[in-house]
């Protein structure tokens, strides 16, 4: 235009003719203007480009005025620059984009300079019911926890109910544009790409659809590592989010239409196949250098057009001369000739119109790149013995040079390659049918056809009673459960998880009767459900199968045996076993350590876990360094108001008292008391194992009317929300009597232990050294009354089962014999007591 | 009230007073924008006319104004509010080439058809528009940026209805081809 100077009686002229083309059928306007405007070409080019422009509508020419708009303008700066989120500050603008605005944001303290971008989604979050969905599904966004996929650190509501995201911040590029930088090779993009595969495939085994998979979307760092970012987020975009969260939102377009696939654009629900369709135009993409649709400057009607009926062409048929060198080839022949083939099949499969007909998953996909990558046949492509051929030749020709043996090593590689698909096939079969039954799983999640109010929860219960139909697929039936049972999990429905897990090992068992790597790794999360669930007893039984099952694989996936490391440990330190969990723990720290160096959350886990026996252990100075450490990761991994944060700040605390630190422990249980009651609310088991750990502390500390009344806030929750299977309950109880017995209370202070051994007598597994710890207390108590011969008939087979318990140097051994000491002093008994103080000091001399 | 003395003073062509108009508008449009933003977030989304409206309210009261000066002070407005808009898309631009930022968190950003729009570039195409055809870049600010219905322009800008929407589907067909073409 800017060559063809736009004189006011041109613009005249051109508005007329503009007006006058309208007026007409789109097939008369062209000739309509050659007789109008025959001498100039320019402007009846002009013309028809306006018409174009005009007809994709007013929604292009939305105006840009808004009231946030105008602040942000007015203010001369944006509105949340400097403002906190979360425990991050919001450093700068990083970009504006479709679904909302992106920042770069810091923590807001000192210590940690960890790097994060905050999204602000164009959506309001109103009533608390749409909050709380809105942080359930957030949690499933958080489990996703895969190194190519940008974690999700945190998400939430500001208070004026702007919902808002925080991921990793990802310093990358696209993967199209970091590619053709680099000139990578054909062989080179399809490794890179890959990593795209195994992260998608990832998130779909959560249950969780990406929806809007673009090269915008798939970064590469620096040091050539893949990091997919807003897996989920389009779901947590779901316009009438007032409502409730559909897992698919019918009718909403929230989705770039070049990567879109036909079900989308014709805003039907989708599920994991239309990331699958997302992936083959960005293989297409990735090959050719452009999309295989052109849709810049289409109608909607027009893209829905292309989208629905037009074939995409072939790549290996797109490449230009241009293109050549970019992907590393040296003429454009050559480089069509890699892609010819195999790899026009492998997009064409993806982008298949009909969702049934393209791969199930990303996994089968990658599986295809993979066998093409070595020069295996792919699935994707007709199953001729000439292709298969031509394939072997290829190999044998990159494998061996030795051609007087070509006919003989032909033949034994066809046989061989014969095997290898028909193994090939028995594995896409399965792969292909956990997808299918995920994406019906998705698929029924239709609003319409569940009604508005379509939740996580709904879907996951329609689909664990769908799972009964696949009984006769026992391999099938225990991947999908556990899927299942993992998602309840998440969403913190522990009964139905552990209901799910344990009828994937029944399907287990009627696949592997004896058991196999497969079902330990059910086992672990089937225990780890029981613990939740305070059924220690059954979960420790269910960890020592798994323990057998597992040692006989020596090559494990490490972060896979670092959990099973976490829970056999776990489980022995919830049953008191600290000697035994000591060397687990440790196991499990270095295999963490070396198998995911920088994962704070992880690291985290592991260090408080060997904290926590140390400290039972009664080795405080190791013990404290552990929960040091902890808390540092955590804070990063965190922030510094979690509830996780929360969970190891709490034993730390009591290490601290133990080590002698009382005023430094004193803060750190303030501190958490705070943060619980903030986070949890007074209600919960959490809050109530703080309360009563304070409560404790206190009571060390002689201050005896504290340490009753918050031992008594615990008690005044059981039967509401702790049952009194809960260790708290007793322990609470406990405390109580003991701040009791010096506030002359003691027949109060009697009836509360005794109370307390009782409950722990039925609920904890014979032998318990807290069982022996409770005669003791009650033991002392006596002595307090007097009842010197009943105490001593408590306090002597205590000490014995305790040393038996937790070994001559533990803390509690030697609380029961200063107590023995103390009984045998006000019994006037002196040869006694100083027998009870040699051993006592003996154990605790260095 | 001041500002009516200013709407009279730029019916009269004095000089600056559409100045002394804009920075009233200006300053009262941050305030009324804070109290639309709480709004928002209880559901109530607020459109452009409203603003107008409402800074109009505010500045000038409900007292009789003739249309004339109702008309002036929308066509300020929208100026006002325009050169707002643009000047921030213009500086948050700068930044970002100043720190060299590759936007790279959502591609959406940049590319593609159906964003949001480019307001540095449709200014551009605006100024360009005003230079042949001012009649139609008014029509564009008023409706675009004023947030004006095709009878308000109509009396503002003193032509028929019919004129503004004619005008306003050519000026708006010319801004997104330019759009395009520079894309």
């Amino acid at each position: 235009m800017s060559d063809n100077p736009l004189t006011p009686t041109r613009l005249e002229r051109l508005q007329a003719l503009f007006e006058e083309a309208l007026e007409h059928p789109a097939a008369e306007r062209a000739a309509l203007l050659e007789t109008l405007e025959p001498g100039d070409e320019y402007l009846r080019t002009e013309v028809l480009a306006l018409i174009k422009a005009h007809e994709l509508g007013e929604d292009q020419f939305r105006s840009p005025v808004s009231a946030s708009a105008l602040i942000d303008a007015t203010t001369g700066e944006d509105r949340w620059v400097g403002t906190r989120v979360g425990a991050y500050r919001v450093v700068r603008l990083v970009g504006v984009g479709g679904m909302g605005a992106v920042y770069e944001a810091a923590r807001d303290d000192d210590q940690y300079k960890k790097r994060v971008a905050v999204k602000f989604l164009h959506r309001h979050v109103g009533s608390e019911p749409a909050l709380a969905r809105f942080r359930a599904e957030r949690q499933i966004l958080a489990n996703l926890n895969h190194p190519n996929i940008a974690a999700l650190v945190d998400g939430g509501v500001t208070d004026d109910g702007q919902p808002y995201i925080i991921m990793e911040y990802v310093d990358g590029l696209p993967i199209t544009q970091w590619c053709d930088e680099q000139n990578m090779s054909v062989h080179n993009r399809l490794s890179l790409y890959l990593q795209v595969c195994a992260a998608v495939q990832s998130a779909h085994r959560s249950l969780v659809v990406h929806r809007d998979l673009k090269p915008g979307n798939i970064l590469v760092t620096g040091d050539g590592r893949v990091k997919l970012l807003d897996f989920g987020i389009a779901r947590l975009m779901t316009p009438d989010g007032d409502v409730a969260m559909p897992l698919t939102v019918s009718g909403s377009r929230s989705f770039t239409p070049d990567y879109a696939s036909p079900e989308q654009v014709r805003g039907l629900p989708v599920d994991t196949r239309a990331d699958v369709y997302a992936l083959g135009v960005i293989l297409f993409e990735l090959l050719v250098g452009y999309r295989p649709f052109d849709l810049r400057g289409k109608s909607i009607g027009e893209i829905e057009k292309i989208v629905l009926e037009t074939e995409p062409p072939r790549p290996s048929a797109s490449i230009t001369e241009a293109r050549a060198s970019l992907i590393g080839e040296r003429s454009a022949s050559r480089a069509r000739a890699a892609v010819e083939g195999d790899l026009d099949a492998i997009v064409s499969k993806a982008m298949r119109k009909e969702a049934e007909r393209r791969y199930g998953s990303a996994d089968l996909m990658a599986f295809d790149l993979q066998q093409h990558l070595i020069g295996l046949p792919v699935s994707a492509r007709p199953d001729g013995v000439g292709y298969r051929m031509k394939k072997l030749i290829r190999r044998r020709k990159i494998e061996t040079a030795a051609l007087s043996l070509a006919v003989l090593s032909l033949v034994a590689g066809l046989v061989a390659t014969t095997m290898q698909a028909r193994r090939a096939e028995a594995q896409s079969r399965r792969a292909e049918q956990v997808t299918d039954f995920i994406a019906t799983m998705l698929g029924s999640a239709d609003p319409a056809s569940l009604g508005k109010d379509v939740t996580v929860r709904e879907v996951l219960d329609s689909a664990a009673a769908h799972a009964d139909t696949l009984a006769s697929n026992p391999e099938l039936e225990a991947e999908i459960r556990s899927v299942i049972g993992s998602t309840y999990m998440g969403l913190g429905e522990f009964e139905a998880g552990e209901a799910q897990f344990r009828r994937a090992l029944d399907a287990h068992k009627r696949r592997v009767p004896g058991g196999d790597y497969a079902t330990a790794v059910t086992l672990t999360k089937q225990s780890h459900a029981l613990e939740y669930l305070g059924e220690y007893a059954a979960a420790d039984s269910v960890m020592k199968t798994a323990s057998v099952l597992i040692d006989r694989f020596p090559h494990k996936d490490p972060l896979e045996y670092a959990t099973f490391l976490d829970q056999r440990g776990r489980i022995l330190a919830r049953l008191g076993k600290n000697q035994e969990a000591e060397p687990v723990f440790q196991e499990a720290l270095d295999v963490t350590t070396k198998a995911a160096p920088g994962r704070d959350s992880l690291l985290a886990y592991a260090y408080v876990n060997l904290g926590f026996v140390e400290a039972e252990l009664g080795k405080f100075p190791k013990a404290e360094s552990l929960y040091v450490a902890a808390i540092t990761s955590a804070r990063r991994a965190y922030g510094n108001e979690h509830p996780e944060l929360a969970a190891m700040l709490s034993p730390y605390a009591s290490v601290l008292e133990y080590a002698g630190k009382s005023a430094k422990a004193d803060s750190v249980y303030l501190e958490v008391l705070a943060m619980r009651k903030k986070l949890l609310g007074e209600d919960h088991p959490e809050y109530a194992w703080t309360m009563f750990n304070y409560a404790d502390y206190l009571l060390g500390k002689k201050r005896y009317p504290e340490a009753a009344l918050w031992s008594r806030k615990v008690l005044a929750l059981r039967g509401k929300t702790l049952p009194d299977t809960h260790m708290a309950v007793s322990t609470a109880m406990g405390v109580l009597g003991r701040a009791l017995g010096p506030m002359d209370s003691l027949a109060v202070a009697e009836r509360a232990l005794r109370e307390s051994l009782e409950l722990r007598r039925k609920h904890l597994p014979e032998g318990h050294w807290a069982i022996a710890s409770s005669e003791s207390i009650l033991g002392a108590h006596l002595v307090l009354a007097g009842r010197y011969s009943e105490a001593e008939a408590l306090l002597v087979p205590a000490e014995k089962k305790l040393v038996e318990a937790r070994g001559e140097d533990a803390a509690v051994v030697g609380d029961a014999r200063k107590r023995l000491v103390l009984l045998y002093t006000q019994w006037e008994k002196p040869q006694s007591a100083a027998g009870w103080e040699r051993k006592l000091k003996s154990a605790a001399g260095p | 009230m001041e500002i009516t003395a200013i709407l009279q003073d730029v019916e009269n062509g004095v000089a600056g007073a559409a100045d002394r108009l804009a920075s009233a508008v200006f300053a009262d449009l941050h305030r009324i924008a804070q109290a639309a933003m709480r709004r928002e977030s209880e559901g109530h989304t607020l459109q452009p006319t409203e603003l107008v409206d409402e800074a109009f309210i505010r500045l000038v009261g409900q007292k009789n104004i003739s249309w004339q000066n109702r008309a002036q002070f929308f066509a300020v407005a929208a100026r006002t509010i325009r050169r707002i808009l643009v000047d921030h898309a213009r500086h948050r631009l700068r930044q970002k080439r100043d720190h060299g930022i590759r936007v790279t968190l959502d591609e959406s950003i940049s590319s593609a058809p159906d964003r949001s729009l480019d307001l540095v570039a449709l200014d551009e195409a605006l100024e360009r528009l005003d230079a042949a055809a001012p009649r139609q870049a008014r029509v564009v600010e008023l409706r675009f940026f004023g947030g004006l219905e095709i009878d308000e322009t109509a009396h503002a800008l003193g032509i028929s209805p019919a004129t503004v929407k004619r005008d306003w589907t050519f000026a708006r067909a010319f801004l997104l081809r330019s759009l395009e073409a520079t894309a």
